[in-house]
């Protein structure tokens, strides 16, 4: 299929979904929700709207995986393969919730998805990324009470920098951070500069070893990414870094309520894969 | 009567508490400082012992200038912040010193055992800048508290004195890219 036919179809698709996501499915849902108070007697009006809602999901759910689908090996595919070197990209798959525990940042939840992995390398780091939502719900029914810990992408770099422990620096506004692990007694470090104090927490068994890792360029640069992304997280580990933001949008998507261009997606991929180069060219991994 | 011996006596205890706990403010802030002062002795010495062996595999080639500027360097414990100043600044000079002969000599610069050790100075260069900022961060962390009030109040009476800073500010600039 030629790239004008691909965007075609990815556009009719888009229709469709937009139609579901934003007319028919709230309709029928608040049609449902009136059914359900005010209704009883009508069974055969209520069973019907159940079933047009049940159908609007089956039909959405299916349309959406198939857009995404086409939509990012459309744009997506070719372009990853042309700015990273060993690429392997599954847009269904992402981190399991046992490795986003490993990297310490976020409290773990009762509600996660990861999709959009990514592994590749750039300049010689190899990395892997995924976007993550990590939800906490408690309660039922009317006290159902869901509390959104984290929604944004994560990433983990390997370098070849070899440190001794662990330091972790969460902006200011990063709630539900990770406990630290059992057995590590992590304290706050004060650093030099109150500009970055007053920002960040810094937090590290080893004080010296807080100062080793957040040379003052690299706290500038670290200024710099919260600064752009809202709030962020880093925890450098032994020959590891791993970096997380909050991110309203998912990495790799396109926005349902646009039209597909393809100049215009092919910018917004862009400026998603440069969020990778930024953290990678910011935090200094390349140049070690 | 009693209420105004109560009062005095309220106010004494928060007096005697307030003294007790910014004394122990004050020495806890020693004691990092202390602990902070041990990481610049120990990235010095680390740096001695790599530039000693550095004018090891140096020799041979302008021994006579190199030997001259090793002898210069002493390191002791217990040295004042001032004699570890001039350690410091010493080391520059031998630092540089071997950053000429590298240039003038490239078997030398491409020897794989000089290649490791510009690594490892690279490494003790990096540590001794940590070391720096961290004792540096400390001493004005001490020092305000020596001088702000009230806890000037309690400092005095123990007789505490300013910490000086360890200034290396300018080593990094010309030190840390040791590019043979």
């Amino acid at each position: 299929m030629r790239l004008h036919e691909q965007i075609a179809l990815l556009e009719k698709q888009r229709k469709i979904l937009f139609l579901l996501q934003y007319i028919l499915l709230p309709v029928g849902i608040v049609s449902f929700m009136f059914g359900m108070v005010f209704d009883h007697q009508d069974l055969a009006l209520f069973i019907v709207l159940m079933c047009v809602v049940i159908a609007a999901l089956l039909y959405f759910s299916y349309h959406c995986g198939s857009f995404k689908r086409n939509y990012k090996e459309t744009f997506l595919n070719d372009l990853l393969r042309e700015i990273f070197d060993d690429v392997v990209y599954d847009w269904k798959d992402g981190f399991a919730s046992e490795e986003v525990e490993i990297m310490g940042m976020v409290q773990r939840g009762n509600r996660f998805h990861s999709e959009d992995y990514l592994r590749a390398s750039y300049n010689g780091v190899s990395f892997e990324q995924a976007d993550v939502t990590i939800k906490h719900v408690t309660g039922s029914g009317k006290n159902r009470h869901t509390t959104l810990y984290f929604k944004g992408r994560m990433f983990k770099f390997h370098t070849t920098v070899k440190r001794v422990v662990d330091v972790q620096v969460f902006s200011e506004g990063f709630r539900y951070r990770a406990k630290p692990y059992e057995g590590y007694h992590m304290r706050k470090v004060e650093m030099e500069e109150m500009d970055f104090n007053r920002k960040f927490d810094v937090l590290s068994v080893d004080e010296m070893e807080a100062f080793y890792v957040l040379t003052p360029p690299l706290m500038e640069r670290i200024k710099s990414l919260r600064d752009k992304y809202g709030n962020v997280a880093f925890h450098f580990k032994p020959n590891e870094v791993y970096v997380a933001f909050n991110c309203k949008r998912d990495a790799f998507d396109a926005v349902l309520t646009e039209e597909i261009s393809y100049p215009k997606e092919k910018a917004r991929l862009e400026e998603d894969i440069r969020d990778i180069i930024s953290i990678i060219e910011t935090i200094g991994l390349s140049e070690k | 009567m009693g209420a105004i011996i109560g009062v005095v006596v309220v106010l004494l205890i928060a007096v005697v508490g307030w003294y007790i706990g910014t004394y122990n403010g004050i020495k806890m802030a020693s004691l990092k400082l202390e602990e902070s002062l041990s990481g610049i002795d120990v990235a010095l010495t680390k740096r001695y012992d790599t530039l000693t062996k550095m004018v090891d595999v140096v020799k041979g080639y302008k021994e006579h200038e190199i030997k001259l500027f090793t002898e210069v360097i002493r390191l002791r414990s217990g040295m004042s912040m001032e004699e570890r100043n001039n350690a410091n600044s010493q080391m520059n000079e031998l630092a540089s010193q071997l950053r000429v002969v590298a240039e003038n000599y490239p078997e030398l610069r491409s020897s794989a055992n000089f290649e490791q050790l510009q690594k490892a100075i690279a490494d003790v260069e990096e540590h001794l800048q940590a070391a720096r900022r961290f004792y540096n961060s400390n001493v004005t962390s001490y020092n305000a508290k020596l001088m702000l009030f009230p806890s000037s109040i309690v400092a005095d009476a123990m007789g505490a004195r300013r910490a000086e800073f360890f200034e290396a500010e300018e080593v990094k600039k010309n030190d840390v890219k040791m590019e043979f």
